[in-house]
């Protein structure tokens, strides 16, 4: 891969330090970019704090919200206008516990999203949630299009404009005459005997151009998309494996696609009815029959044992020792989880998963003990809860009146549940699950044979960082639903289905930096992108990864933190890498080339 | 024994609403079908509205679904994969299945065998009745407060399961199981009638090599339906069963955020879902696609005034198709960490399976080679499925590759195959039938000028919308997603997606000419004569006026096969199968069958198994 | 009515089934074609493992008996109607219809005998650990339960038809399909309850 004639040194060096160029003026083109000048947050507003919340933005809020538009979760610019900050950072790190907790605002947007609650965000200090806050004040710094809308287009603009709308009324006028100008043609026909319009002929003529019409376009359209599609340049090793077989197959149902149109259409304007012809009476003829069942059986079978041979080299078993990472995924983000310094990793069980304090269910002794402690305190919550109903229920009955609409409909559904029953039964039923979940978790922990020490220094991250040229096993691990993970360059998916582990094996052979070469594209990244239907915000459930050398893993692998180490002190700095760390690097990189 | 029971005095409940005519139940069939098809399409054009302008607000958006759904009139996240959702269940089972053999075979089998209805009239009805309440089921699950069911309509568990998962997962997903339940029962009330009015009541003569290919395919179709539809009736139960009674047949190592927790199931199978959905799943594709193909080969043949070529070859493969169809069910589920070994099956199997379809269409080519081809409305759509039938069938060896598969599955490519051969072959064939068989329906014929209109809009709009999207999901675009800004390389297609929803709109407003054709052809049409198309089948020997038990008088004996197109020595280009002899073409056949009494046995022709077939066809049996 | 009408010109073709009682087979055959997609299931499941084997109820080899006896009476009642014989044909309608509500009591009490071994349908009731396949082994049960209430219909329905003289050797119809399909219910149910006790062995 490294080439180390001058030559090719140099001109390597001449892309890369263009690169970092490019890198560093559209990060320089910011700088003059700040909207606000104070921030509901208290912080000093400055552009570090600002990129710091973007980044922690992208990496954790983009799934379910963006600035500027409802998603799946609300617009969020301005949103420090519209609620106080301790609310806010209370929100942010924890919706559940502010729901719970009897929070009206907070029942309300419950309701209003239909019941999608919103993840927990545990691991975030108050400076970090105020930099995400602070980000939603001003917006992105890089310069995008100047008079991107803040607010949905208002139908009168856009779309919807004067010049459409003539547009659209005047090719139905057009299009009314012109049936009525056929209609009056066909009436006169049949009045006087004759057909007007050979109708025949003219659909006969309509089948050709329309063949001619349709292959240009089908041509046209494979001439400007063909770019974008991934039959080349695949960036794993059984990617090149499964690009050609994808490109011979292209050709041979291209080949195919082409013939039989050509013949489809040419025959139905061939052979359309002619006075005084009558046509060829030809049942069958079974040695043809027996030509056109063989061709198709041997040109398949080809396929076929292309394809095999391509499907048994992915799914060979890895080789003793390949490095393994957990890839865990749940509604709507990914996590990996890295085996640390024994090349091993810990064990993990969903019972232990707790969102505050073991998102992954990594099975740690001292995590599980502080589980059982949060299962009981839950359970006294909903005894609680349980006892309390009737006073909340007529505390519900008191406030009822003068609420309109949504609120008023948010409420009653509130009291209707208490008076169904329902709400109760929920309780119970949540006591019940968390005895259960405290049995398993007891009883796992008198076996003991789940809490291995190789978890001990598992390394948890919100990116993936693989060595290029060396394979890896991603183990699967999903927590509520079907996900799948699906990385395009590498040519690989794998469903990732809760309680059946599985996993794909494969070996990355180019670089993030080679790939962003190879597009000219200094931004472009890797992802990870969830591709089965998962709930709301499936459409942005991604994770990034990152290729790189051997040395730059290493060092980015001996800047994290082992994740289940007990620490004194509150950690400060998160656990979580964000993206602008990533900037750094690129800049030292160059420096060394 | 008269059976002229043409004066039979009926009411208007017990002749338009609990009709046992299969007539009548085929037009209740249709109507439903077309309605529940405007429904489905029409969501399609307001789902393609966010994915085309993700930044538009669109006022019919917040006036149709509200606040709740469309705030500020863009579609809520969840409620968009509703109306996907609602939109693949209704167009799948509500038109393709019951819209299309519901209507065809309640129509043809009868007519076309020479039965004076079907087997059990008082199940046909049922039949139609369950499919109405299924529809009314699903419809109303739009309107509960948490949404309809939004997991695809493959409903996957364990997003299926939790009503804590997705909105739509809560009531409206156990309305969309009831509504399936219904389907399913009326599915199988339907094929058990085709099934045994095929092979038990047809007329003296019309041995099982006479049938038009018509009733091969829908009998088969049927017979699929029969052994298909009872395991996804399993699956549904084990799924209702997960959701309400607290089950872990699918369910296993589950915790959900929102504050509900770690679950209790353990042990269940996410996938054995899978498997018992898509042991239904495959074989309903075909399904769809057999009765479309049947009556491609009928119009074809009758409009290219020529036999369809190769009539045993084609009962072959339909006979291929159905059992393989059975064996290919995985080829959805190469992606879920199955066995290699299973895969691999699968592979081969679903290649081998593309043998019998390719016969098919070469088949159908050369049924218009040398043909005299007239154009009418129902000739041009079943040209028109071909040609999509090829695009769509040919992209199905991508997908049925495992290893291209990889890349493949779940994205928009798949969305283009499906879209190509279900979405618009059997739409096709479908409208072929309509345009084809709407003088014997209703005694009137269908505008053809606004025909020929109808159909070019429509053939064109198809490509417009489905090409592209080969490309997108060549790009890795995935399926189900609400908005495109996952990742800057998906950016090129914003573009694409504004065309593709151009297209369709316009696709939606050629339906809306084939609406005002049908609707107003039944009350205003030009009446028919009693064989416009110049056919040869039994259905046309029945008088224009519908009459309870359809022939006056005896019911016609069958002379001959029903492809004496354009025979070099006749005097009219086609001879009906009531005709007697009079030289024939048809070699299967043992003997032609001479004029008996009624007191004669049945003659041994009419159990002319498919062997006897086969062997002939091989040149292995008597002449 | 028509339809009645219709169909005499198919009841006595020689050689031919009548095509109601075709129909009542293909119907069968799906009923079977659900069995078998879920007892594939199940044998899939139990293949993975985690799974408590456990010994099915003593009610369900009396059911097993109740089965043969009312299937033994219900050919007695088709036989007894070809010959014109009336009264043994209501007898012996009678009598499968007690075996056949025997049997309901007795699928009864074998679901009381998993309970009080803590073998529920729903797990959540707290039942004993390798939970889906009480889950499953119920499921089966009740579901065949079902088909045979509908069979118990059937055969009320031709009791009360026989008593009122309508069952006899010019009109078998009615009762030859209800006895196709009781004895379908009745293999179906040795079927089920043979694969579940060798199911261990799987």
């Amino acid at each position: 891969m490294k080439n180390f004639s001058s030559k090719s040194m140099r001109l390597r060096f001449l892309k890369v330090s263009t690169f970092a160029l490019l890198l560093v003026l559209t990060s320089l083109q910011g700088f003059a970019e700040l909207k606000i000048q104070t921030s509901a947050t208290g912080l000093p507003v400055s552009e570090e704090t600002v990129k710091a919340g973007e980044a922690l933005f992208k990496a954790k809020c983009q799934s379910c919200h963006q600035l500027d538009r409802r998603t799946t979760g609300p617009a969020l610019a301005g949103v420090t206008e519209r609620r106080e900050l301790d609310w806010l950072i209370k929100w942010i790190r924890n919706n559940n516990e502010l729901r719970q907790s009897g929070d009206a605002d907070a029942i309300a947007i419950y309701n209003e999203y239909n019941g999608t609650a919103m993840n927990v965000f545990a691991d975030l200090s108050d400076d970090q949630i105020k930099s995400i806050l602070m980000y939603t004040e001003n917006g992105p710094l890089a310069v995008v299009n100047d008079g991107g809308p803040t607010e949905p287009t208002p139908v009168d603009e856009g779309l919807f404009n004067r010049t459409n709308k003539i547009l659209f009324f005047l090719s139905l006028l057009v299009f009314i005459v012109v049936v009525l100008i056929i209609k009056t043609i066909d009436v006169v026909g049949k009045l006087t005997g004759r057909e007007v319009i050979p109708w025949n002929n003219i659909n006969a003529a309509l089948m050709l151009v329309f063949l001619i019409v349709g292959m240009i376009a089908a041509l046209y359209e494979v001439s400007i998309h063909s770019k974008y599609l991934l039959l080349w340049d695949s960036s794993s090793a059984h990617g090149e494996a499964i690009d050609s077989m994808m490109r011979i197959t292209f050709i041979i149902t291209g080949f195919v696609f082409f013939v039989t149109q050509i013949l489809l259409f040419y025959f139905a304007f061939k052979y359309r009815a002619k006075k005084g012809v009558k046509a060829l009476h030809y049942p069958d003829n079974d040695k043809l029959e027996l030509i056109w069942t063989a061709v198709p059986a041997v040109v398949l079978t080809i396929l076929v044992l292309g394809g095999l041979k391509a499907w048994s080299g992915i799914n060979e078993a890895p080789a003793e020792g390949t490095r393994q990472i957990e890839v865990f995924a749940h509604q709507f983000a990914w996590q990996a989880r890295y085996p640390g310094a024994d090349g091993k990793l810990g064990n993990a069980n969903y019972n232990l998963i707790s969102e505050t304090s073991n998102p992954l269910g990594v099975a740690i002794p001292y995590k599980a003990e502080e589980i059982l402690k949060e299962l009981e305190a839950d359970i006294e919550y909903y005894e609680n809860a349980i006892t309390e109903l009737p006073s909340k229920l007529g505390d519900l009955k008191s406030t009822l009146g003068g609420r309109v609409g949504s609120d008023l409909k948010s409420h009653q559904k509130l009291i209707d549940d208490i008076e169904s029953g329902s709400e109760q039964s929920f309780y119970e039923l949540q006591i019940r699950r968390r005895n259960t979940q405290i049995k398993r978790i007891k009883t796992s922990l008198e076996a003991g044979t789940l809490y291995i020490d190789a978890a001990k220094d598992d390394i948890v991250s919100s990116e993936i960082h693989l060595i290029e040229n060396e394979p890896v096993t991603f183990k699967f691990r999903s927590r509520d639903v079907i996900h799948s993970a699906l990385m395009k360059e590498f040519r690989a998916q794998m469903n990732v289905v809760p309680g059946i582990p599985t996993q794909f094996t494969f070996v990355p052979t180019k670089s993030t930096k080679q790939k962003r070469l190879d597009l000219g594209n200094p931004e472009f990244d890797y992802h990870i992108i969830c591709n089965k239907i998962c709930g709301n915000s499936h459409y942005n459930m991604k994770i990034k990864i990152v290729v790189e050398s051997k040395k730059e893993y290493e060092k980015w692998m001996s800047e994290q933190k082992a994740t289940f180490v007990k620490e004194e002190a509150p950690a400060e700095a998160p656990a979580v890498a964000p993206e602008s760390m990533e900037v750094e690097e690129e800049s030292g990189e160059i420096a060394l080339n | 024994m008269s059976n002229d029971h043409g004066h039979h005095k009926q009411s208007f409940i017990s002749k338009y609403v609990f009709s046992m005519d299969h007539k009548m139940i085929s037009k209740q069939f249709l109507i439903t079908g077309i309605i529940m098809g405007v429904i489905g399409v029409s969501m399609s054009i307001l789902f393609r509205l966010q994915l085309a302008w993700p930044e538009t607000s669109f006022p019919i958006l917040n006036w149709l679904f509200g606040d709740q759904w469309a705030p500020e009139g863009r579609l809520d996240s969840g409620f968009y994969m509703g109306l996907v959702t609602i939109h693949g269940t209704i167009m799948v089972f509500y038109v393709l299945t019951a819209g299309l053999s519901g209507t065809f075979s309640n129509l043809l089998i009868p007519l076309q065998v020479g039965a004076r209805d079907m087997a059990s009239p008082f199940m046909n009805m049922l039949s139609y009745w369950f499919f109405l309440l299924s529809s009314i089921v699903l419809m109303s699950s739009m309107f509960v407060a948490t949404g309809p069911a939004s997991g695809g309509w493959t409903i996957y568990p364990p997003l299926s399961a939790l009503a804590k998962a997705m909105p739509g997962s809560g009531v409206g997903m156990t309305l969309w199981l009831v509504a399936i339940i219904l389907f399913i029962v009326s599915a199988l009330l339907g094929g058990i009638n085709y099934i045994s009015t095929v092979l038990n009541m047809r007329t003296k003569g019309m041995s099982m090599n006479r049938m038009p290919l018509t009733i091969w395919a829908f009998m088969l179709t049927a017979i699929l339906g029969l052994l298909s539809f009872p395991v996804l009736l399993g699956g549904g139960l084990l799924l209702m069963f997960d959701r309400l009674a607290g089950t872990s047949f699918y369910l296993s190592d589950i915790f959900l955020g929102g504050g509900v927790g770690a679950l209790e199931q353990t042990g269940g199978s996410p996938i054995l879902f899978q498997h018992l959905f898509w042991f239904l799943g495959h074989p309903e594709v075909y399904i769809i696609i057999m009765p479309a193909f049947g009556i491609t080969s009928e119009v074809i043949a009758v409009n290219a005034r020529k036999p369809i070529f190769g009539y045993t070859a084609m009962i072959i493969s339909l006979i291929g198709i159905s059992v393989l169809s059975f064996l290919v069910w995985g080829h959805h589920m190469f992606i879920t960490g199955m066995n290699p070994l299973l895969g691999t099956i699968f592979l081969v199997m679903t290649l081998i399976i593309a043998v019998p379809s390719a016969v098919k269409t070469f088949n159908y080519l050369a049924t218009l080679w040398k043909g005299s081809i007239r154009f009418t409305n129902g000739m041009m759509f079943a040209i028109g499925l071909v040609s999509l039938f090829i695009t769509g069938g040919l992209t199905g060896i991508f997908l049925g590759n495992a290893a291209l598969d990889i890349s493949l599955h779940d994205t928009y490519f798949v969305v283009a195959h499906f879209h190509l051969v279900m979405g618009s072959s059997a739409i096709f064939g479908m409208m072929a039938g309509i345009y084809h068989w709407f003088p014997r329906m209703f005694g009137r014929t269908m505008n053809k000028t606004l025909g020929y209109i109808h159909f070019w809009l429509t053939f064109i709009s198809a490509y417009m919308v489905f090409f592209p999207m080969h490309f997108q999901g060549l790009a890795g675009v995935p399926r189900r997603y609400y908005s495109f800004n996952i990742l800057p390389e998906f950016a090129p297609w914003l573009d694409v997606n504004v065309f593709i929803t151009l297209a369709a709109i316009l696709g939606g407003v050629a339906q809306i000419i084939f609406l005002y054709n049908f609707f107003s052809s039944i009350f205003a049409g030009e009446k028919a004569v009693q064989n416009p198309w110049q056919a040869n089948t039994l259905e046309w020997t029945a008088p224009v006026e519908h009459l309870h038990g359809n022939w006056p008088g005896e019911i016609p004996t069958v002379y001959r096969w029903p492809y004496d197109y354009s025979l070099p020595d006749a005097d009219e280009d086609f001879i009906p199968q009531n005709v007697p002899d009079k030289g024939s073409s048809e070699e299967i056949h043992v003997a032609p069958v001479t004029p008996e009494t009624s007191d004669a046995k049945e003659p041994k022709e009419d159990n002319v198994m498919l062997f006897t077939l086969v062997k002939n066809w091989l040149g292995l049996g008597k002449a | 009515m028509l339809a009645a009408a219709k169909m005499d010109e198919y009841s006595n073709r020689p050689g031919k089934m009548h095509p109601k009682k075709f129909s009542l087979m293909l119907l069968i055959v799906g009923m079977t074609m659900l069995f078998l997609g879920l007892t594939s299931a199940f044998l899939v499941r139990e293949a993975e493992g985690n799974w408590l084997h456990f010994d099915l109820p003593t009610e369900f080899i009396y059911s097993t008996v109740a089965v043969l006896i009312s299937s033994a009476s219900m050919f007695f009642a088709l036989r007894s109607a070809k010959q014109d014989n009336l009264i043994s044909v209501s007898i012996g309608l009678a009598i499968t219809l007690v075996a056949g509500l025997s049997f309901v009591y007795l699928q009864y009490a074998g679901f009381n005998d998993l309970a009080s071994r803590g073998i529920y349908f729903s797990p959540a009731n707290g039942s004993a650990g390798g939970l889906v396949s009480g889950s499953f082994v119920i499921m089966f049960v009740a579901l065949h339960l079902l088909h045979l209430l509908g069979g118990i219909v059937f055969v009320a329905v031709v009791l009360v038809k026989s008593l009122l003289s309508q069952v006899h050797k010019k009109n078998t119809l009615s009762i030859s399909m209800c006895n196709t399909y009781w004895h379908f219910v009745g293999v179906l149910w040795i079927y089920l309850y043979l694969f579940l006790y060798f199911a261990p062995q799987f």
